[in-house]
């Protein structure tokens, strides 16, 4: 076969390496937050310097896996970046409501319990799944 | 946005992970394409025809205007 067909390796090697480098980023957030936060309490518990700096430290690492969703995102190709950029919309519309529906029930008083930045963070994460999987489902 | 993807890439025996290959995309996007669930950018589209040697309009028909 002929033609552009040198294009091949670029675009799977470009997918297969943004991945790569957006799960070590990933990683490397999730282990500097459980240091910011197990550390800040059980180790250095009465150091601010330390604190302050694994927190810093969880904030720039932070930033890069940001970068790295970003890159990830750019290498795919476009009905990819249309299926994550319908489910990003879909992640994000339902976090805002359900998030200021859930603080509004909080400060009511409504809840039998404290609402959790987490449980966003985990709907969020929940809804972007099934709305790319939902979404590759559509196209396939 | 009807196209004659399937029928140009069977006509030259090639498989939809070599199309997918040759216009840099994956395999599912060009699946997508030719069960007609996705419509590709212009320039996609460009490559396209560039790749089969044919004018675009002849690979991407639209229905509107049929």
């Amino acid at each position: 076969m002929t033609g552009t067909s040198s294009e091949a390796p670029h675009f799977k090697k470009g997918v297969a390496q943004s991945t790569r480098q957006l799960a070590i980023w990933t990683v490397a957030w999730l282990v500097s937050l459980a240091i910011a936060t197990f550390g800040s309490t059980l180790v250095w518990d009465s150091n601010l310097t330390l604190k302050l700096s694994s927190i810093l430290i969880n904030l720039l690492i932070g930033i890069g896996t940001i970068k790295a969703n970003v890159r990830h995102i750019q290498s795919l190709d476009e009905m990819m970046q249309r299926v994550h950029l319908e489910a990003m919309g879909m992640a994000m519309g339902i976090a805002i409501v359900a998030g200021i529906s859930l603080s509004v029930l909080s400060t009511a008083e409504v809840l039998p319990f404290k609402v959790d930045i987490s449980v966003i963070v985990m709907l969020l994460g929940l809804v972007y799944g099934i709305g790319t999987v939902v979404g590759m489902r559509r196209y396939k | 946005m009807n196209n004659r993807l399937k029928v140009l890439r069977a006509e030259r025996d090639w498989t939809q992970a070599q199309l997918a290959d040759a216009l840099g995309v994956s395999r599912q996007t060009v699946n997508a394409i030719e069960k007609g669930k996705f419509d590709p950018s212009l320039p996609l589209a460009f490559k396209a025809a560039r790749l089969f040697r044919m004018p675009i309009e002849e690979i991407f028909i639209d229905e509107a205007a049929s």
